[in-house]
């Protein structure tokens, strides 16, 4: 038998704080060992959470699917690359205003939403995601008069403490990393927990009832799009403060399937999924690359790095069958089976509301 | 007479809404059998149990076979047709297609003729014959969903609620050619209604459904005579 | 030179209004765009390929391909999408991705320098001096008529087989009505193991078609046609075969027209070869926009 714990009890809270407590701890004690080479992953990953993040709320809580991501994250970094290096820009100016054009370009891609539904949207997301490389070479071509960009070359602000050689470097994009995703997370979580948040998902499950219930589908559904490709943007500004140059191949078509594919294997439609599932792919991938050729069971042509995207495919659609909610799903579903936590009865809610009053 | 159709004990539902709760009824060959019973009472249920097109548990013997386990493209081989709540025409496809699709589950035999044969009954699906199903009305549709399910040489034909959204003069047709299919041609029918008193105009038997099981059942005379029942179903 | 131009684009066109086909029979089917069709037409044209190395024509190369492409798609059917249905539409979408990145990746695991390119040998005759020319302007190379006729003839035939065929029929049926298709008898997920068969067949002819057209197959060839065909689908609108073939050969021409136009006739130096596909895809964007279910696609009225 579980153990029933109340919502919001001492207990609960004392749950969270311990599992805050471990991530803190986590995060810290990678600070202090990890080589800067491993902390350079961590961020290569914290990329892919934030973009997967920014997804889930557009497809996991709104319903609506983006092959796109990769146009956004890509138009972020360009821009924060060419601003910073032709106008001075500032590079935080720069993240400022990738994620405003981002976000515009975001509801202008969700507009057709409007009127286009599965299959058609996924369709203009991915002419988008295609369309991309292209304006990007055009860019680089005619205003750039180069093949590339430079990155942002972000040197640590003085209070850190940090100076600008490659460890301290790695060391401060890796907190950057984890604090812009923080804040993707927080803004996603409060979204998802406020009544935006709820009728978000009512469109999702029944797009007509929802509005029928008064939620402005014109409105919430090319707010939501733009807010997840805000979010995107912060990924694609992460990527160009670590890259060391730009290309227009540096987000194509196959970087939103990878950002699809980490949020499923994570699951969609819970908070901590996204992360959770880029983390998850990012370094599985990377173990399969660097391990696959030693592999004796692997078949001979397939004793290659490259059978990790493969694998990784087969490893989704085993969890479509065996864990349709993910990681995330699966765990939740398993410390069930040890703790549950029981939501306060509505009327208990009611008497302390009195009680508050009186 | 002979049992046609005999159900026993059947249950049935959607997910975990159980609809039917150990559902009784039969059919002897050759007659009209009537299933009365209010909004949500299970008839349409019933029907979609029979015909398989909802997973269901109990004893459903036609002409002696079970048709418990059989899929529903099965049973339409097996000689049972059903015309669906709401018509069921295929909208996108012509009237002859519609017919034609109705041939489907035969083998052989010469469908043309048939075909001819239904046209001679409904002579409005002939002159509509090249138009697409979804221009037809309400009526025109009830008849070609009708026809469609007689092109499979049924020996007994499931009707569920066919007088839904038709105008009454047009319910009233429909039930003199249910009858005459009938009396003419010995064709058994099961069908549900919530009309009661027109059903009751062709019916042999007559069974009453309530929340998922007959509460009532006999010939038409004896439900006629129920006081209790007429009250509730028949409204006089 | 518009009639030239016209010409080059009407061979595209119509592999992509092949490849579209293939999409629609599984769209009107299931509902369902298959995003995996590109890269399971590659892995039948590797395997075509791979055939045609053995030292055999590349016509029975092709065919063979095809018809395993039939078997492969039904397979995948009945294997991973129809189980995946039963779970929820989304598990659709994530099964067809992960086939689309699964597919692709082991086509270059399979093939040893796929990924830059293997040279494939065209069905149609392809040297420089196989054309022939009409009116003394207009050129009429083999290869483009060759496609066309082989895409007209497919097309013709999978038409006749909509009309005049039981499978055909019962295809229709279940696109237009699924609970009244199995109450006349039809076998629903048999019809679908067909379309997907069908449509993995149409694909794989489109990548022997594209395959000889460039002289080349890498491991990005398809996804390119994919999302053409994908678009030329969207545009026709996704549950007609009359839309699709339109949709193809419009954009082919399209294509065709933006690529050879110089910049300067454009007006825009923005315009031009390397943007065509970019501004194809712009032109439906519009026209999706005025009517959001294709030219030729049926609006259903959705219940509560």
């Amino acid at each position: 038998m579980p153990v029933a714990i109340k919502e919001n009890s001492a207990q609960h809270w004392g749950l969270r704080v311990l599992g805050v407590a471990a991530i803190v701890f986590v995060a810290y004690y990678l600070y202090l060992t990890a080589k800067p080479s491993t902390l350079g992953s961590i961020t290569d990953a914290t990329i892919i959470a934030i973009a997967a993040v920014a997804l889930n709320l557009l497809l996991g809580f709104n319903g609506q699917i983006s092959i796109g991501h990769s146009a956004f994250a890509g138009l972020a970094s360009f821009t924060a690359g060419y601003t910073v290096s032709a106008w001075d820009w500032g590079p935080y100016k720069a993240l400022l205003v990738g994620i405003v054009l981002c976000f515009l370009l975001g509801v202008l891609v969700g507009l057709p939403a409007l009127r286009l539904k599965g299959p058609y949207l996924a369709l203009v997301t991915l002419a988008v995601a295609f369309v991309w490389p292209t304006i990007a070479a055009q860019f680089l071509d005619k205003t750039v008069e180069d093949t590339k960009l430079p990155g942002l070359r972000l040197s640590p602000p003085s209070w850190t403490g940090l100076k600008g050689n490659r460890e301290d470097r790695a060391i401060y994009l890796y907190w950057l990393g984890l604090v812009l995703l923080l804040i993707a997370y927080v803004a996603v979580r409060n979204l998802r927990k406020s009544r935006v948040g709820r009728s978000l998902v009512a469109v999702r499950d029944n797009e007509t009832a929802a509005a029928v219930m008064g939620v402005n589908l014109r409105v919430t559904k090319t707010i939501t799009f733009g807010i997840s490709a805000g979010i995107a943007g912060m990924a694609g500004w992460l990527f160009s403060a670590k890259a060391s140059t730009m290309f227009e191949t540096d987000f194509l078509i196959l970087e939103s399937i990878i950002f699809l594919l980490a949020l499923f294997l994570g699951g969609a439609a819970t908070l901590t999924g996204p992360i959770v599932g880029a983390f998850f792919y990012f370094f599985l991938d990377k173990y399969v690359k660097d391990h696959a050729e030693d592999w004796t069971f692997l078949p001979g042509p397939l004793k290659s790095p490259a059978v990790a995207p493969f694998l990784l495919a087969v490893l989704v659609i085993a969890f479509v069958f065996v864990a349709p909610f993910g990681l995330v799903g699966y765990v939740k579903a398993q410390a069930r089976r040890l703790v549950v936590v029981t939501p306060r009865p509505l009327r208990q809610v009611a008497a302390a509301d009195t009680t508050t009053t009186t | 007479m002979s049992v046609l159709l005999d159900v026993k004990d059947l249950v049935a539902g959607y997910g975990a809404v159980q609809v039917l709760h150990g559902l009784d009824l039969q059919v002897q060959t050759g007659e009209v059998a009537v299933i009365l019973g209010a909004n949500g009472a299970g008839k349409t249920t019933t029907m979609r149990a029979i015909s398989g097109m909802i997973s269901r548990k109990g004893t459903i013997e036609f002409e002696g076979r079970s048709l418990a386990s059989m899929s529903a493209n099965d049973i339409v081989r097996a000689g049972l047709a059903q015309v669906p709540q709401g018509r069921g025409t295929f909208t996108d496809l012509s009237v002859e297609d519609n017919m034609r699709a109705g041939a489907y589950s035969r083998k052989g035999g010469d469908v043309a003729t048939d075909m001819k044969e239904w046209y001679d009954i409904f002579p409005r699906l002939y002159e509509r014959r090249d138009q697409k199903a979804g221009s037809l009305s309400g009526g025109e549709q009830q008849m070609l969903a009708i026809s469609r399910a007689l092109m499979s040489k049924p020996k007994l034909l499931l009707c569920d609620e066919p007088s839904l959204g038709l105008a009454p003069i047009i319910t009233q047709e429909l039930f003199g050619i249910l009858g005459r299919l009938n009396a003419e041609r010995g064709l058994s029918i099961l069908v549900v209604e919530q009309n009661a008193n027109l059903a009751m105009k062709i019916a042999h038997s007559v069974f009453v459904l309530e929340t998922g099981t007959i509460v009532a059942s006999g010939t038409a005379a004896e439900i006629a005579d129920d006081d209790a029942v007429r009250k509730a179903y028949l409204g006089y | 030179m518009l009639l030239q131009y016209i010409i080059n684009g009407l061979s595209t066109g119509a592999i992509y209004s092949l490849v579209a086909l293939g999409l629609v029979v599984i769209y009107r089917g299931t509902g369902h765009l298959n995003f995996a069709q590109g890269e399971m037409a590659l892995f039948a044209t590797f395997g075509a390929w791979w055939i045609y190395d053995h030292g055999t024509t590349m016509w029975f190369a092709v065919a063979i391909a095809s018809i395993f492409a039939f078997f492969g798609g039904a397979v995948i059917e009945f294997g991973l999408m129809r189980p995946a249905g039963k779970k929820s539409p989304l598990a659709v979408v994530v099964v067809a991705i992960a086939l689309f990145q699964g597919m692709n990746s082991l086509t270059t695991l399979l093939y040893k320098g796929s990924a830059d390119g293997l040279a494939f040998q065209s069905l149609f005759p392809n040297k420089p001096t196989d054309f022939w020319r009409i009116n003394g302007s207009t050129i009429w190379k083999f290869q483009d008529i060759g496609i066309l006729v082989t895409v007209l003839v497919l097309t013709g035939l999978l038409f006749g087989l909509f009309q005049k065929t039981k499978i055909g029929l019962a295809m229709r049926m279940v696109a237009n009505n699924p609970d009244s298709a199995k109450l006349v008898g039809v076998n629903t997920n048999r019809t679908l193991m067909f379309s997907w068969g069908l449509s993995a067949t149409l694909g794989a002819v489109g990548g022997a078609l594209v395959g000889g057209l460039n002289t080349n197959i890498t491991t990005a060839t398809m996804f390119e046609i994919f999302l053409l065909s994908s678009a030329a689908a969207t545009l026709g609108g996704l549950d007609s075969p009359v839309g699709a073939v339109v949709g193809g050969l419009s954009l082919g021409v399209i294509r065709s027209l933006v690529s050879n136009y110089p910049e300067e006739w454009w007006g825009s130096s923005y315009i031009g070869a390397e943007t065509a596909v970019a501004v194809a895809f712009i032109i439906i964007l519009v026209v999706l926009l005025v009517k959001p279910s294709g030219l030729f696609g049926s609006s259903r009225v959705e219940r509560v």
